[in-house]
């Protein structure tokens, strides 16, 4: 195993990336898909489409809209100048904005069709039972719908994790801050390096296979412990 | 203990317009056909559906006008759902935990041990709700819902998916809570008959309005034109005296006394008669076993095949004897012919 500090920079970059996205797409992302779930509003294909897209549209067509959106003048840019932030492209925060978006569909449509099958009479039953909004999305909600969590947390992470075209348009390549494993991987194999290319590879193969494996695995026993 | 419900509604298939005070009853069943709102009705007071045009008071309590919408959680209300509803991730005793641990010690006034014990429940604390018989989780969803310690139990339905057995066990142990309790109880059901068994009133709902049926004996005789696969009368008694030593109790009604069993004596009681157990004679029959005789006037006879329906009336009461059009002819019955009726006091229920 050959890993040197700036491929370990790179691995760390990486989990954190994918961590981070997670957890902002665990809280944006469940009232979304609580929302898609449950409206009867008739435009509601139309925002099912847009947190489908990134699930077709190719990362550097996201990446690129998403440069212009975070450079001077862009909408998030200017927001980011306004605060002091300045430009928020080839930064860690950019990468993590264009995670959020890279990965939202992984997160949201677990959710959104866990919690379609929650009856709303159960709900109706749980506030008959003097149990307010808060305390039945904690009691019934999120019991009830907790594989569909745990699907969209492993999907969210393990999706963030294998993200290169949108890394590489809007974050660039700066090692230590902006470096994630997928790009070190191609610029191992740039420059020839295949035993180093090898060993981050085989880190995310395993780690992504494991991770399936144990969702399907929970989901497996949640169904036969259900029946 | 009072309930003012005013609303106004027009859904797609459904116009209600209901404006009804509810007081003086610890029962009261809202009869009506199915998609006649009743259920929407319960609901409204519960606060899980919210209708725009309407009013609510409780106890001179405002729980929705014009201003006012208190929360569902806030109501203190228990409801009994048609299909139990109850939580699957949870084993049976905490589905009650759920609803006890949610409201305060000091609004707690019923035993939630002998509530378990009159529901015999008890022993189910342990089960998953998926693994008990339809029976049991209709007992369970009354338990948690009696478990919130509410002011007024609402039903909708709750024994439809019940066999007949069941039916009855549960409306007994019903019965018996709201009296150990003195809870009020807001039934919805669509049998006349269960209505008749558990309330002390009915409200009948009918083309998107309430009535309050004063007169049950009355109610019974006019549903038993519209349905015609099962004929009965209901009589509202009261409890004259208990014959214990017969294992019997008399109840008085308005035209007399039925001798009945002892398992129906209690202070009010609509009693059931079905229509095939009201035997005619012609004269005061000698030498019988059966307990209940009364002379009464046949007001109608309607005839259809080879049954004939007679309508006899006692007092102000109405009772209905299904007899064949062979003994008709036999007895050459008329309108406004005196006869006596015989009872059997076994045949009785509620």
């Amino acid at each position: 195993m050959i890993l040197d500090a700036s491929d370990l920079n790179a691995l760390f970059i990486t989990f954190k990336l994918a961590f981070i996205t997670t957890t902002i797409l665990l809280v944006l992302g469940t009232p979304l898909a609580w929302w898609l779930s449950r409206t009867s509003c008739r435009y509601k294909f139309l925002i099912e489409a847009v947190v489908a897209l990134p699930l077709v549209l190719p990362p550097t067509v996201i990446g690129f809209y998403l440069l212009i959106a975070l450079g001077e003048g862009g909408v998030i840019g200017s927001l980011s100048q306004f605060l002091g932030l300045g430009s928020l492209a080839f930064t860690f925060t950019g990468l993590v904005i264009g995670s959020v978006f890279y990965s939202l569909p992984f997160v949201v449509q677990p959710l959104q069709s866990a919690f379609v099958f929650i009856d709303q009479k159960i709900l109706d039953a749980a506030s008959t039972l003097r149990a307010s909004k808060y305390d039945q999305f904690l009691t019934i909600i999120f019991p009830l719908a907790k594989p569909g969590f745990l699907t969209a947390a492993i999907l969210g992470f393990a999706h963030t994790l294998g993200e290169f075209g949108v890394v590489l348009m809007i974050g660039g390549n700066i090692a230590g801050e902006t470096q994630v494993a997928s790009v070190a991987i191609y610029e191992h194999v740039e420059s020839l390096q295949y035993a180093q290319a090898h060993t981050l590879s085989l880190i995310l193969l395993l780690f992504s296979f494991v991770t399936l494996a144990l969702i399907y695995a929970f989901n497996r026993r949640f169904m036969v412990g259900k029946i | 203990m009072s309930i003012c419900i005013k609303l106004a509604l027009s859904k797609k298939s459904l116009n209600l317009d209901v404006d009804i005070d509810i007081k003086d009853s610890l029962v009261s069943a809202i009869l009506g056909e199915s998609g006649s709102g009743k259920t929407t009705l319960l609901r409204v007071v519960a606060g899980i559906e919210r209708v725009d045009d309407a009013t609510l008071y409780v106890d001179a309590q405002c729980w929705q006008d014009d201003k006012t919408f208190l929360a569902p959680h806030r109501r203190p209300v228990g409801y009994v759902f048609q299909d139990s509803m109850l939580f699957e991730h949870l084993s049976v005793g905490q589905n009650i935990e759920y609803a006890l641990k949610r409201v305060g010690t000091a609004k707690r006034y019923i035993d939630i041990d002998e509530m378990l014990q009159i529901l015999k429940i008890d022993h189910l604390l342990q089960r998953r709700p998926h693994t008990l018989s339809g029976g049991e989780k209709q007992r369970v969803a009354i338990a948690r819902a009696l478990a919130t310690n509410p002011q007024i139990l609402l039903l909708d339905e709750p024994l439809s998916a019940l066999n007949v057995e069941l039916k009855d066990q549960t409306l007994n142990y019903l019965s018996y809570i709201c009296n150990t309790f003195g809870i009020q109880m807001l039934y919805v059901t669509h049998s006349f008959r269960e209505a008749a068994a558990i309330a002390e009133q009915v409200l009948y709902l009918q083309n998107g309005r309430v009535n309050l049926a004063k007169d049950l004996n009355a109610l019974s005789i006019d549903l038993s034109k519209v349905k015609a696969q099962e004929h009965f009368s209901i009589i509202p008694t009261k409890l004259k005296s208990e014959l214990r030593e017969h294992g019997l109790c008399e109840l008085e009604f308005d035209g007399g006394i039925f001798t009945v069993d002892n398992h129906l004596a209690h202070n009010r009681v609509n009693l059931l008669i079905r229509a095939e157990d009201v035997s005619i004679s012609l004269e005061h029959p000698l030498h019988t076993s059966v307990l209940n005789i009364f002379k009464v006037v046949v007001i109608k006879i309607e005839s259809n095949g080879s049954r004939a329906l007679i309508q006899l009336q006692i007092n102000k009461t109405i009772l209905l004897s299904s007899i064949t059009t062979l003994s008709l002819q036999r007895l050459s019955l008329r309108e406004d012919m005196e006869v006596f009726i015989e009872i059997k006091a076994l045949s009785i229920s509620t």
